[in-house]
C-alpha cells in the first residue's frame, strides 16, 4: 500500500515507472500494470472552458428570476429534426437524403426513442390485413431500417415476406439508427434537452437546448418536431389537445425459457431466453415530472413484486429481471391541432393529400391512409410534426402512435421539410404532389 | 254409447271440407312461416285460453282467436270437427279398424286435464299445455333434433292408440276437446232448461269434479312457483318470464330456436329438471345476441318470450357476464380492450388495481345485458355468462 502511494505522488512517468516495477516477479507485472495504468493516466486538465449556462437565476424578493441574456448559436441548417425517436430518425434520413442539411437534437444516449430506450419492442401496424392478403404499408425508409435489422443475427424476428409486425432487438436498432444517420450526413446531437423555441413573430426560426455544455441555440429554415410530447410546437404556440394516458415501465425477463411456468409472460423477442414484457401502468400526465418520478419508481417496485411472485413458483428459480427501460412508456402527452384531425372512421378512406399508410390494428384489417394535413398546424409557420404527437383524436391515437405509423409520418415530415426548405416556404405551403412524388422516390408507400 | 255413434255418422258428412281446412293448418306448420303459426297457436281455444291467463296479456292473436272460442261454447266440439287436423288423423285410424270397441270403461281425464291446466295458468303454471294437439303438430312438423323426435313420439303413441281404441284421445285425454266440453257446460245446461229437462245427475257430478280439478290446478300452480325453486337456472331468451313460469308456459314449438339469427338459442336437452326439459335455454358458444334483433319474442306463440320492441328487448338481461381475472390477459401486462369495446351497454370498464399494478376488469351488472359479444371476443376465454 504505501509502496503505490509513493510512486503515485512521485509522478513518474510510464516507463520509469515500468523499470521501477523490474524489480518484481513477471505475474506481478501483469496484474500491477492494469492497476497502475488507469491511476498512472490519470485526467488531462482543461484550460478553456467551453462550459457556458449564462449567469445564474437570482432570487428576487423570494421568486427565482432568470437573467435575459444571450444563447450562443452553434449550428444554422436547414432542417432540426427535435427527438431521436423512431419518427424523428426516419424524418432526419429522408430531408437528408433529399438533400437538405440536418441536425437532429436528442436527449438521451441513443437513438430510437420508445421503441429502444422504451424497450417497445413489436412495431405493429407494419401490413394491412385483408382477404386478399398482407399488404406492405411501411415501405420507403421504415421498411429499409428493418432490412437491415435482418442482416444481424439476432437482430429482429418476423421480418420476412407472409409475416407482419416484426419484434426488433433494441440494442440493434440503436446501432442500426446510428450507422444509418452518419451514413446520410445527418449532423447528430445527443444529451441535447430542447426547452424551448426561437420565434420571430409567429415564426419559429429554431429551438434552444439544455445539455453539460450549458444552454445553446441552433437555427433552421424548417423545424420538425419528433419529441413525441410535442415540445416544440407546443413552445412554438401552435395549437394543440393534452391527453391523460397510462404510463408503464417496461422491462425484459431473462431465462423465461428455463422455466416451468405456464403462465404467460410477456412478448417474444429475438432471443429466446428473453420476454418483453409490455407494462400497462396507471393512467398519469407524463408531461408531469411528480407522475413520472412515481411511476418509474412505483413501477420498478410492482415489477420485483411480481418477479417474486413468479420466482417462487417451484421451477421458475432461474427466471430473473434481465433490464427495465430507460425511458418511461408514456404514450400520449400532446396532439397537434393540425389541418386535419385522424379519426377511427378514416380507416379505409381516401385522401387526397396522403403522405403514408398505417396497417392493420388491432380488429381493423384495412390500412389508413395518413393525411399531410396531420402533420402541419393550424397557424404556426415553419414546423411540422411527425410521430406519436400528430393530429388525431383520443381514439386515434391509439394508431398513430404505433411504430409502423411513426415510421411513416417520420419520411413524410422529413420529406416535406426538405422541400420546404428548399422551396425557402412554410411546410404549410408546399404542393403536395411534389411531395408525393419525392416520398414514392423515396420508396414510400402512399396507400 | 250412443251418443258416439251419432256423432261419428255426424263425423262422416263431409269429409272433402272437413278434409281441407286441417290439410292447411298442417301445411302451414310446416312451411313455417313464423307470424302465421303464431295465429295458427291461437286457433285452439286450449291454448288461447291458458296461454293469455298464463301471461295476462292478450295479444292480437288470441283476440283473434276468440272468435273460435265463441264457436266452441255455442257448438259442442266444433274445433274437433272441422278445424283439428290430429282430430281427423285419429278419426281416419278408427275407421280402418272395423268394430266398435267401447270406451265406456274409461274415464274422461280430458276435460279435468283442462281444467288443471287453466287453473294452474293462474298461477302462470300451465301444466299440459305441451299436449294440446295444434302444439304437437307444431313440435312433430316444425322441429328438428330431439324436440321434434319427442313430438313425433307422442304423436305417433296417439295414432297407435286410436288404432287399438279409437276415439281414446280426441274423446277421452285430448285437453282441447275437454276444454270445449267445459266451455260447451253451460250452453247445454240452458238448452236443457228450455226442454225442461231434468238436469242429468251425471254431469252435474262432472261439473264438480272439474271444479276440483281447476282449484287443483291453481294449488298444484302456486305450490310449483313457491316451493320448487328452479335447480339450476339456465340462460333463458331476452324478455323470457323467469323461473319455472318459463318452463311450463313455453310450448317447445322451437320458433326462438329457429328464427334466432346468432343461432344461440338452443333446446335444452338434459335440462335439471324435467319440466324445463326441451324448453329453450342461450348459449354463447359461437355467437351471441344481437341487438338489433328481437325475432325470439316476436316468434313465441305462448308469451313465454315476450314480444318486445327492440329497445326494450335490449335492457333485459340475458344473464350476467363474469369475468376470470387471473385468465385475462390484462393479468400479465398484455394490453388488450376487446371486451371493453365491443360492450353495447357500456358495462365494461379496466380498473388500475394499485395494489397488483395491474388492469382489472370490472364489469357493471346493472348495465350488462348478457348479450355475450364480450364472452364471444374474448381471447383468452375469460368470460363466462352466468344467470342473473
Ligand atoms: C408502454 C408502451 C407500449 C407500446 N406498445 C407498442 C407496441 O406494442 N407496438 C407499437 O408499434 N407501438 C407501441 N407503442 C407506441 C410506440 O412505441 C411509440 O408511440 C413510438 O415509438 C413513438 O415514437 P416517436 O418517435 O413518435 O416518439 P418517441 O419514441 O417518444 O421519441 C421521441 C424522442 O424524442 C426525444 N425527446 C423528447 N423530448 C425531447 C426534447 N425536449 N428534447 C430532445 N429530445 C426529446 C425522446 O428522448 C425520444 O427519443 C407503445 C408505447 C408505450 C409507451
Amino acid at each position: 500500500m504505501h509502496f503505490r502511494k509513493e510512486i503515485t505522488m512521485d509522478n513518474l512517468n510510464r516507463r520509469g515507472f515500468l523499470k521501477s516495477l523490474g524489480l518484481v516477479s513477471a505475474a506481478t507485472i501483469a496484474s500491477e500494470t492494469l492497476w497502475a495504468d488507469a491511476i498512472y493516466k490519470g485526467s488531462s486538465i482543461v484550460e478553456r472552458d467551453a462550459v457556458s449556462r449564462g449567469p445564474a437565476a437570482k432570487l428576487i424578493n423570494g421568486k427565482a428570476i432568470r437573467p435575459e441574456h444571450e444563447i450562443k448559436i452553434i449550428r444554422d441548417t436547414d432542417v432540426l429534426v427535435v427527438g431521436g425517436g423512431c419518427a424523428g430518425v426516419v424524418a432526419a434520413l429522408s430531408a437528408a437524403r433529399a438533400g437538405a442539411k440536418v441536425t437532429i437534437v436528442e436527449r438521451y444516449g441513443c437513438f430510437g426513442g420508445l421503441w429502444t430506450g422504451g424497450m417497445v419492442l413489436i412495431v405493429l401496424a407494419t401490413h394491412s390485413n385483408e382477404k386478399t392478403g398482407l399488404t406492405k404499408c411501411v415501405r420507403g425508409i421504415g421498411d429499409e431500417m428493418l432490412e437491415r435489422l435482418k442482416k444481424i443475427p439476432g437482430g429482429i424476428i418476423n421480418q420476412a415476406p407472409g409475416k407482419r409486425d416484426p419484434t426488433s432487438d433494441p440494442e440493434a436498432t440503436k446501432y442500426i439508427m446510428a450507422c444509418m444517420l452518419r451514413e446520410a450526413g445527418v449532423d447528430m446531437l445527443l444529451h441535447s434537452w430542447v426547452t424551448n423555441s426561437i420565434m420571430e413573430k409567429e415564426t419559429i426560426r429554431g429551438a434552444i437546448f439544455e445539455s453539460k455544455s450549458g444552454c445553446r441555440a441552433i437555427t433552421a429554415k424548417v423545424i420538425v418536431d419528433t419529441t413525441g410530447d410535442g415540445d416544440v410546437y407546443a413552445a412554438a404556440g401552435a395549437e394543440h389537445v393534452r391527453h391523460i394516458h397510462k404510463i408503464g415501465l417496461v422491462h425484459r425477463l431473462g431465462n423465461t425459457d428455463r422455466i416451468k411456468s405456464k403462465k404467460r409472460m410477456g412478448g417474444p423477442t429475438p432471443h429466446p431466453s428473453v420476454k418483453w414484457v409490455n407494462m400497462q401502468g396507471p393512467p398519469g400526465d407524463c408531461l408531469d415530472v411528480e407522475a413520472l418520478t412515481r411511476c418509474d419508481v412505483d413501477g420498478r417496485e410492482a415489477i420485483w413484486n411480481k418477479l417474486k411472485a413468479l420466482q417462487e413458483q417451484p421451477g421458475n428459480e432461474k427466471l430473473f429481471l434481465l433490464d427495465t427501460a430507460s425511458q418511461l412508456g408514456v404514450r400520449a402527452s400532446r396532439t397537434l391541432k393540425g389541418r386535419y384531425e385522424l379519426k377511427e372512421r378514416d380507416f379505409g378512406k381516401t385522401f387526397e393529400d396522403t403522405v403514408g399508410a398505417g396497417g392493420a390494428y388491432f380488429g381493423i384489417k384495412v390500412m389508413c391512409q395518413i393525411p399531410y394535413g396531420i402533420l402541419v398546424p393550424e397557424k404556426v409557420d415553419n414546423i411540422l410534426t411527425a410521430g406519436r404527437c400528430v393530429a388525431a383524436d383520443n381514439l386515434m391515437l391509439n394508431f398513430t402512435r404505433l411504430i409502423g405509423p411513426c415510421l411513416v409520418t417520420g419520411q413524410a415530415a422529413g420529406a416535406a421539410a426538405y422541400l420546404a426548405a428548399a422551396q425557402k416556404t412554410s411546410p404549410r405551403n408546399i404542393a403536395v404532389p411534389k411531395l408525393q412524388e419525392l416520398l414514392k422516390k423515396q420508396g414510400a408507400f402512399l396507400g | 254409447m250412443s251418443n258416439g255413434t251419432q256423432e261419428s255418422s255426424r263425423l262422416r258428412v263431409s269429409y272433402v271440407t272437413r278434409l281441407l281446412i286441417p290439410l292447411m293448418i298442417v301445411i302451414i306448420l310446416v312451411i313455417r312461416p313464423t307470424w302465421l303459426r303464431i295465429f295458427i297457436s291461437s286457433v285452439s281455444p286450449f291454448f288461447n285460453i291458458s296461454t293469455a291467463i298464463a301471461t295476462r296479456t292478450a295479444t292480437v292473436p288470441f283476440v283473434a282467436g276468440l272468435s273460435i272460442l265463441v264457436i266452441c261454447i255455442c257448438w259442442r266440439r266444433w274445433f274437433c270437427r272441422w278445424l283439428c287436423p290430429l282430430g281427423l288423423a285419429c278419426e281416419l285410424c278408427g275407421h280402418v279398424r272395423s268394430g266398435q270397441t267401447s270406451l265406456n270403461a274409461i274415464p274422461r281425464i280430458g276435460r279435468h286435464l283442462a281444467a288443471i291446466t287453466i287453473g294452474g295458468a293462474i298461477a302462470s303454471i300451465p301444466f299440459f299445455l305441451m299436449i294440446d294437439p295444434i302444439v304437437i303438430l307444431f313440435g312433430a312438423f316444425g322441429m328438428s333434433g330431439t324436440a321434434g323426435y319427442i313430438f313425433l313420439g307422442i304423436l305417433a303413441v296417439v295414432i297407435i292408440a286410436s288404432f287399438i281404441l279409437p276415439g281414446i284421445w280426441c274423446r277421452r285425454i285430448c285437453p282441447l276437446g275437454g276444454m270445449q266440453e267445459l266451455l260447451a257446460t253451460p250452453a247445454i245446461g240452458i238448452r236443457r232448461r228450455t226442454k225442461e229437462e231434468a238436469p242429468n245427475k251425471k254431469e252435474s257430478a262432472m261439473a264438480r269434479r272439474s271444479f276440483l280439478s281447476l282449484a287443483a290446478g291453481i294449488a298444484g300452480g302456486f305450490a310449483i312457483r313457491w316451493i320448487i325453486s328452479p335447480v339450476r337456472r339456465r340462460l333463458r331468451p331476452p324478455g323470457a318470464v323467469p323461473g319455472n313460469r318459463f318452463k311450463t308456459l313455453c310450448v317447445r314449438c322451437g320458433n326462438c330456436v329457429r328464427v334466432c339469427p346468432s343461432r344461440i338459442i338452443a333446446q335444452d336437452s338434459n335440462s335439471p329438471d324435467t319440466i324445463g326439459i326441451l324448453a329453450p335455454k342461450v348459449s354463447f358458444d359461437s355467437d351471441y345476441c344481437r341487438q338489433d334483433c328481437n325475432l325470439c319474442g316476436q316468434g313465441c306463440p305462448s308469451g313465454a318470450i315476450k314480444p318486445l320492441p327492440l329497445i326494450e328487448k335490449n335492457k333485459r338481461k340475458i344473464g350476467l357476464a363474469r369475468i376470470d381475472e387471473p385468465s385475462c390477459r390484462l393479468a400479465w401486462d398484455a394490453k388488450c380492450d376487446l371486451c371493453m369495446y365491443v360492450c353495447p351497454c357500456e358495462a365494461i370498464e379496466e380498473v388500475f388495481n394499485r395494489d397488483k399494478y395491474l388492469y382489472t376488469i370490472s364489469i357493471n351488472p346493472e348495465k350488462c345485458n348478457g348479450c355475450g359479444h364480450c364472452k364471444i371476443i374474448c381471447p383468452e376465454h375469460a368470460i363466462s355468462m352466468k344467470p342473473a
